[in-house]
């Protein structure tokens, strides 16, 4: 691909089909090479990307910020931005999108149809590089650069408004506070603008999007591709001004921003009620109030009803909740007020925004790229059918077990490293060490003194697989853990209630087994053949050698059997 | 013994929770707020969710793949050319037997919540996916503050989201006396764990003392879907293990399988 860039302080690394661009001077030159790096062969830009940018200690605060654009296969533009002063802008046929990461705890993250052009630009306070005109083209490369411009298709209106007037570069304007077209007054935000409008059928007058964006002052915005007349950028840059103002943009970004670019608005405003009586499942009752657009809820205020074709829950400052908690609501997450009354008289229900409950996907794609490694298709914002869905695969009799270092024989059989033979089959162990799920660690064997339900052994025993943690108390519980991760509980009879509702946890890790008391009344003794009984510490792990027994009292031992 | 009750609440147009209350099997799904089709979202899951009614054991293994079904499913909602994707977050406690003992699997995705209430004190059993639980977490907040976090509504997982599934699971023992409340972020937001305590003991039928948090979650401001199941323990001995014949009667009184969308109140 060729980009042109505008230099700057910031560091873009530009390679295959993925810009990455990180802000500030400081930038770690190993970051810089593990990007390069990693981009060479990266099938998918943005989590190889993040999967760099989120390697490093230190959790979330440790990542810096950074815009990563790449583009698809599909022919979409994958974006995620985080920190403030990072502007990226999509165009597309249907207007230019932007992406800002200010003011969310992770990141930004989009996937945007049909680009035709893209700009990253920083906000650093500098003076735009002069002279460059459209940039220096480059194929890959790592430069220092201002701004970062692709165009993916060549004669649409581009994100970047080359064609601002004076030949300006329209990314130049996020440069400084000075918006760069000073003689042209800002566009004038609604308070609301945007897109929840289906119903109020012709009073909603298709909106381009980047009015929307500019009511929510979180970003400069080129004008509507198809308007001819760019609309100057109503530059907002630094964030410091008004932080609700930002924080409005941001966190409805991810509802209304979807809207905003629905290029297939035209044809629900011209049928407004036809489609919407289709749209639950067979299977699902219908909601109470489908079908044709409801009249305005009794209680909603008739100004903001009046403002509902707009749409956009602006930042209109008055929260009609009317109390401290609905305002503080409404200006921070998803302007639930707003957003209700907006929607209320649309009668459309799949546009019933609550605002209330926003799924932050951003966080668990920090976990994916950083803490499993594993970016799974069709992830990264689109909801993609089909992808990622497969039920996981879960976990059968054997081998149920994390992998864990093992030297495997001939036949099969995992065994600790150390050992020189397998001991199920006695074969030579000579291979290298490797993952391998972990076998049952040994035997469990409960003896309660009277006979207890399930797995029964001789003489009323319960015998467990250790291939798994385990639970065992009068009336044991769990604490909250993964269906894989999920201990065997063992209930064990205490007419005398000496022993605690949950007593004693045994616990695998790699090749031993673990016992710990749990803080119980009446304690738990060690009995080690050839040592006398010990009380075991409250919450403090124990290895197990074979042939231990654990006394919980009241007549209730567990003899462990089989230890490696 | 079991109650429910559910309203969309003073402010929303549609009630996106759902749930499911039937044969041990008590869940309760919040259809997310800037998704489409949130109703449908919760909906679809509990659909998944309720092969539970039919299996013949209970394990976490079993309801993790239901879960992942149910991911699946909701992610394939056609959200139409708006799709912006539904989602829903789920919850409750499923009566499961272990060696013949039972216990509740309590499970959890998002920030419904399952609590248990027991000799008078109410904890809760589900732990929030969310970004204030996870400052919570960290020490950088306080439970109370929380509550009135800007970011409290951020939930950081949910079925139907982009990313591999990691749904909670925990085993709680049944115990008589005891009871469970799974309800949407609708009553928590608006009712604090002390007023939602004090419901709970004064009203000893469930039903009304369902329908009591909602009317509290209503007063209150009512700005959410509210969907609260109360479930009541009877029939099983409180000492250790006891006949688990009566007990599945006793627990579950049989019933309709609802999956309930909307009971138009005073909301509109």
């Amino acid at each position: 691909m060729t980009v042109h860039y505008t230099e700057g302080s910031a560091r873009a690394v530009i390679r295959g089909e993925t810009v990455v661009v990180l802000p500030g001077a400081k930038v770690d030159d190993t970051l810089l090479r593990a990007l390069w790096t990693e981009l060479g062969d990266a099938s998918d830009g943005v989590a190889a990307a993040l999967g760099v940018l989120t390697s490093r200690e230190g959790g979330l605060r440790a990542v810096p910020p950074f815009a990563v654009v790449s583009v698809q296969r599909s022919g979409s533009a994958h974006v995620a931005v985080r920190g403030a002063g990072l502007d990226v802008t999509v165009a597309t046929a249907g207007g230019p999108v932007p992406v800002s990461g200010q003011d969310v705890v992770s990141w930004s993250e989009r996937v945007i149809e049909e680009p035709t052009s893209f700009v990253v630009s920083v906000a650093d306070g500098t003076a735009p590089a002069s002279g460059s005109g459209d940039g220096f083209p480059v194929e890959s490369a790592v430069v220092a650069a201002g701004s970062v411009r692709r165009v993916l298709v060549e004669g649409a209106d581009d994100a970047g408004p080359a064609a601002a007037p004076g030949g300006t570069l329209g990314e130049f304007a996020t440069f400084g506070s000075t918006p760069a077209a000073e003689d042209v007054p800002p566009v004038p935000a609604p308070p609301v603008a945007g897109r929840h409008t289906d119903a109020p059928s012709g009073a909603a007058a298709p909106e381009p999007a980047g009015p929307a964006f500019g009511a929510a002052g979180a970003t400069a915005l080129p004008g509507p591709a198809s308007s001819g007349s760019p609309v100057p950028e109503t530059t907002q840059i630094g964030g410091g001004d008004d932080e609700y103002e930002h924080l409005f943009g941001e966190t409805i970004m991810r509802s209304v921003e979807d809207a905003a670019v629905r290029a297939p608005e035209e044809d629900e405003e011209d049928e407004p009620a036809a489609k919407e009586p289709g749209k639950p499942a067979a299977a699902v009752p219908p909601p109470p109030a489908p079908g044709p657009p409801a009249p305005p809820a009794a209680d909603e205020a008739p100004g903001l009803i009046s403002a509902v074709p707009g749409g956009f829950p602006g930042p209109s400052p008055a929260a009609p909740g009317g109390t401290p908690a609905a305002a503080h609501r409404a200006a921070s997450i998803g302007a639930e007020a707003s957003a209700q009354e907006t929607i209320a008289p649309t009668g459309d229900e799949p546009d019933d925004h609550d605002g209330h409950t926003v799924m932050q996907s951003d966080l668990a794609d920090l976990r994916r790229a950083g803490g499993l490694g594993q970016a799974a298709p069709g992830a990264g914002g689109t909801p993609a059918p089909g992808t990622g869905g497969t039920p996981a695969p879960t976990a059968s009799a054997a081998g149920t077990g994390p992998e864990i270092l093992a030297v495997t024989c001939p036949n099969g059989h995992a065994n600790p490293p150390s050992r020189p033979t397998c001991r199920t089959c006695g074969d030579d162990l000579s291979g290298e060490p490797a993952p391998a799920p972990r076998p049952a660690l040994g035997r469990l064997v409960v003896s309660t003194g009277s006979a207890q339900a399930g797995a029964a052994g001789p003489r009323g025993e319960q015998v467990v697989e250790l291939d798994r943690a385990v639970i065992v108390g009068r009336r044991p519980r769990t604490s909250t853990t993964s269906a894989s991760g999920m201990p065997r509980l063992v209930t064990v009879s205490s007419p005398n209630q000496d022993i605690s509702r949950s007593h004693l946890e045994v616990s695998l890790e790699e090749w031993q087994v673990l016992v710990s008391d749990l803080a119980t009344t009446n304690g738990t003794t060690l009995m080690r053949p050839g040592q006398p009984p010990r009380r075991l510490h409250p919450n403090e792990k124990e290895i197990i050698a074979d042939g231990d027994v654990v006394d919980l009292g009241d007549g209730v031992t567990l003899k462990f059997e089989g230890i490696w | 013994m079991w109650g429910a009750a559910s309203d969309r609440g003073r402010r929303r147009k549609v009630n996106e929770d759902a749930y499911l209350a039937e044969n041990g099997v008590f869940l309760v799904a919040d259809g997310m707020g800037g998704h489409d089709a949130g109703d449908i979202a919760s909906a679809t899951a509990l659909g998944a969710l309720s092969f539970l009614l039919e299996a013949e054991t209970i394990e976490p293994e079993l309801v993790d793949v239901l879960v992942d079904v149910a991911q699946k499913e909701v992610r394939a909602i056609e959200t139409g050319p708006k799709g912006r994707g539904a989602g829903t977050t789920l919850t409750g406690a499923v009566l499961a037997y272990v060696d013949g003992v039972p216990y509740w699997l309590i499970i959890n995705v998002g920030d419904s919540r399952t609590y248990l209430l027991s000799n008078g004190e109410l904890e809760q059993m589900s732990v929030d996916h969310s970004e204030v639980q996870e400052l919570i977490d960290a020490g950088m907040l306080t439970a109370e503050e929380a509550r009135h976090h800007p970011r409290r509504n951020v939930i950081t997982r949910a079925l139907g989201g982009p990313d591999e599934l990691d749904a909670d699971f925990r085993y709680i023992p049944v115990e008589a006396h005891e009871r469970i409340l799974v309800c949407s972020d609708g009553l928590t937001a608006e009712v604090d764990d002390d007023r939602i305590r004090e419901i709970l003991l004064a009203c000893p039928d469930p039903g009304n003392a369902a329908q009591e948090l909602v009317d509290a979650a209503l007063e209150a401001g009512g700005r959410d879907n509210v969907t609260v199941l109360v479930v009541d323990v009877t029939g099983v001995p409180s000492d250790n293990h006891g006949d688990t014949a009566d007990r599945a009667t006793d627990i579950v009184p049989g019933g309709l399988r609802q999956l309930e969308d909307t009971q138009p109140r005073n909301g509109g």
